[in-house]
């Protein structure tokens, strides 16, 4: 499916108030999600730090699935979980959802979604998340 | 599962789908389940299918649809009405289109 098609699909399950699940492409947030994972992004009524969130990148105009890093004025810090630069503040409206199931290989990941998402997120900001997660690799359990 | 639909029957794309066209592909994801699932519940129209769907207004009964495709594209109406039918019976079973007697 092609990008255009995908935005679009997301878009329009999203406003109707329905999740959409489909499959990621790429490593920005590796280690928590992979290539080929799929993912259910859900409309997100309260983002906050440490949510992993589906905006569409001004930048680029593409479909990105990243984390919220800190609050700041005027929206959202947001960053891959394996990349160095954040992408930038988002403002709320650009927010499309927010990330509540993770399936590989046909199992649910929860390490990444839970609890530990606010840590995981002050330590990306920092950028020492990659330290990290290069000594510890993540637990995987249903 | 459901019998299929007969020619006197209305269809109509159901109300909980999303349906976008995008690069000349109509591209459907049923809703009903309550998630859109693009993973494993995506569609999309061969030609016939398309053609049938093209035409699905709510007011036309099935066998309008296929009188008026049997004049467009000149193949035996019997071989049409079964198209119809068909195809409207799995969109149907899907939960993609709703059926309702004339």
């Amino acid at each position: 499916m092609s990008g255009a098609a995908l935005r679009e699909l997301m878009r329009a399950t999203l406003a109707r108030g329905k999740p959409f699940r489909f499959c990621a492409r790429g490593d920005s947030m590796s280690p928590f999600i992979h290539d080929g994972d799929v993912l259910t992004v859900a409309p997100a009524a309260a983002p906050r730090r440490g949510d992993v969130v589906a905006f569409l990148d001004p930048r680029n105009g593409r479909l990105t699935v990243h984390r919220i890093v800190a609050a700041a004025h005027g929206g959202f810090l947001i960053k891959g979980d394996s990349l160095r630069a954040p992408d930038g503040v988002m403002p709320r409206e650009a927010l499309w959802g927010s990330v509540v199931r993770v399936e590989r290989d046909g199992r649910a990941v929860r390490f990444g979604l839970g609890i530990e998402r606010a840590a995981i997120a002050y330590l990306s900001k920092r950028d020492l998340l990659r330290r990290v997660t290069s000594a510890f690799p993540p637990r995987e359990r249903e | 599962m459901a019998d299929p639909p007969t020619l006197d029957a209305i269809c109509a794309p159901s109300d909980d789908i999303v349906a976008r066209e995008i690069e000349g592909e109509l591209l459907i994801v049923p809703l009903a389940a309550g998630i859109g699932d693009a993973e494993d519940d995506l569609y999309t129209l061969n030609e016939t299918g398309r053609a049938i769907w093209d035409k699905l207004d709510g007011a036309r009964t099935l066998a309008q649809i296929a009188a008026e495709l049997t004049d467009e594209y000149g193949a035996p109406r019997t071989a049409i009405e079964r198209d119809v039918v068909g195809v409207m019976a799995e969109l149907i079973r899907r939960r993609i289109v709703v059926a309702r007697k004339a």
